[in-house]
C-alpha cells in the first residue's frame, strides 16, 4: 500500500489539488483512498473531499505525525482491511511533518500484514502569497519544503513573474535537491504529472537519523 | 537526546499554534429560496466580514477562512486566503437548484491574534452578515475550547 502525502501551508490548495489528482488516479484505474488531517475538532476539507464522492476518512483532534499516530495507524490498518486501496493520499494539518508522518504510516506494519511504501513527498507552495507568507510563517513553510521531494509552485495562472521567481529561489535555497514543478489546478495544468509521479515514483523510509539531521539543521541542536 | 528531539519537534508545532482559530457548525435558515448565486453571495459576504474584522482587530494573516454548507440541493464550499480576492466559491447546485436550509461548517484560521479574539470577531461579524440577508441561524456547536492552546501537544 503505497502512501501519498501532500503538504503545504494552508491555503496552498492541497485539498483542490488532492481531488483532481484522486480523480486522475481512479481514470488510471487505482484504488485510492483519502485521509484527511486537520488539528482541530472540524474537518471542512474532509467534508468537501467526500461531497466529491472520493473514499475519505477524516483525522481530528491532534497532529497525524505525533500525537495521533496511532490514529493514524489504526485508519491504514482499517483501510487496508476493507478496501485494500493501492494508494493512500493523505493531506495532513500544516502543522504536520513528513518524515514524522512516514513513521506514523510505518506503525500499520505491526497491526496488519501490510508493506508500506510512499510516494515521494509533495509541498505546495502558494506562488500568490509567498511574500507575506515569508514575512510571518517562514519556518513553516522552510520546513515543509525542506522535507519534499518535489515542491510544487501553484497557483501559477493567478501569481506573476516575480513572485513564482521568489518561489523557485527560497526552494532552491533550502531544498536544492528536490524537483520544481510549475503547477494550477484550477487549469489541471500539472494534475496528470503529479497523478503519475504518485502512482510510479517512491521516496526513502523514514529513517530516524535523517529526520533528527533535518531537524536540527532546522531549529540547531535545541 | 530524545527530549532534545522531541524539543524540536514541538517548536515546529508551537509555530503552528501562533495561528488563531475558531469552528463552528451553523444550522441556518432562509426565509425564502434563495438562488444559488445568493447563496455564494452569502457565503463570499459571511467569509470578507470576518476576515475583515479579524484583520483589523490584529490578525496580520489570512491562515485559511473556508465554509462548507451542506443542504438537501447539493453542496457549497467557500475559501477565503486574500482578503483583496473575495472567496473562491463552489458547489454542486444542480440548474434550478435553490437553498432554504442547510448546515454550515465554518472554519477561520488567521495569524496574529489568539483563538478568543478570532471567536470575538467572528460572532459579531457572521451575526451582521445573517441579519443583512434575513437567515436566521443557531450556533449547533462551538468549537472554541478544544481549538485552543498548545497543551494538546505537551504530553
Amino acid at each position: 500500500m503505497k502512501i501519498s502525502q501532500i503538504a503545504g501551508f494552508l491555503g496552498s490548495g492541497k485539498t483542490t489539488l488532492l481531488i483532481e489528482v484522486a480523480k486522475e488516479l481512479v481514470g488510471m484505474g487505482k484504488k485510492v483512498a483519502i485521509v484527511v488531517n486537520d488539528v482541530g475538532e472540524i474537518n471542512v476539507d474532509f467534508k468537501i473531499v467526500e461531497s466529491y464522492g472520493l473514499r475519505a476518512k477524516e483525522l481530528s483532534g491532534g497532529c497525524i505525525c505525533c500525537e495521533i499516530a496511532g490514529n493514524f495507524a489504526n485508519t491504514l490498518a482499517l483501510l487496508w482491511t476493507n478496501f485494500k486501496p493501492d494508494i493512500v493520499i493523505v493531506e495532513p494539518s500544516g502543522v504536520a511533518i513528513p518524515w514524522g508522518l512516514k513513521r506514523a504510516a510505518e506503525y500499520s506494519e505491526a497491526e496488519v500484514p501490510v508493506t508500506i511504501e510512499h510516494a515521494p513527498v509533495i509541498t505546495l507552495v502558494d506562488s500568490t502569497r509567498i511574500d507575506a507568507l515569508l514575512g510571518t510563517v517562514r519556518r513553516l513553510v522552510v520546513t515543509q519544503v525542506r522535507e519534499a521531494d518535489y515542491c510544487l509552485i501553484n497557483k501559477i495562472d493567478a501569481s506573476d513573474e516575480g513572485r513564482i521567481k521568489r518561489s523557485e529561489e527560497l526552494i532552491r535555497s533550502v531544498n536544492p535537491k528536490c524537483e520544481i514543478m510549475h503547477v494550477s489546478t484550477h487549469q489541471r495544468k500539472g494534475v496528470k504529472e503529479v497523478a503519475d509521479i504518485i502512482a510510479n515514483r517512491t521516496s526513502d523510509r523514514y529513517d530516524e537519523a535523517m529526520e533528527r539531521a533535518l531537524l536540527e539543521q532546522e531549529y540547531g541542536s535545541g | 537526546m530524545e527530549d532534545d528531539h522531541d524539543e524540536i519537534h514541538l517548536a515546529m508545532h508551537r509555530e503552528a499554534d501562533e495561528l488563531g482559530k475558531f469552528a463552528s457548525l451553523i444550522e441556518v435558515r432562509a426565509p425564502r429560496p434563495l438562488s444559488p448565486q445568493e447563496t455564494v453571495g452569502l457565503l463570499d459576504e459571511l467569509l470578507y466580514q470576518i476576515t475583515r474584522a479579524c484583520l483589523d482587530h490584529g490578525a496580520d494573516l489570512v491562515g485559511h477562512v473556508k465554509a462548507f454548507l451542506k443542504t438537501e440541493d447539493g453542496a457549497m464550499s467557500a475559501s477565503l486566503i486574500d482578503i483583496d480576492k473575495r472567496s473562491n466559491v463552489t458547489h454542486d447546485f444542480s440548474h434550478g437548484a435553490t437553498f432554504q436550509r442547510g448546515e454550515i461548517t465554518l472554519h477561520v484560521i488567521v495569524h496574529g491574534i489568539w483563538d478568543d479574539e478570532v471567536r470575538a470577531q467572528s460572532l459579531p461579524a457572521m451575526d451582521r452578515v445573517f441579519k443583512q440577508f434575513g437567515v436566521d441561524y443557531t450556533i449547533l456547536k462551538d468549537f472554541t475550547d478544544k481549538e485552543r492552546s498548545i497543551s494538546h501537544h505537551l504530553k
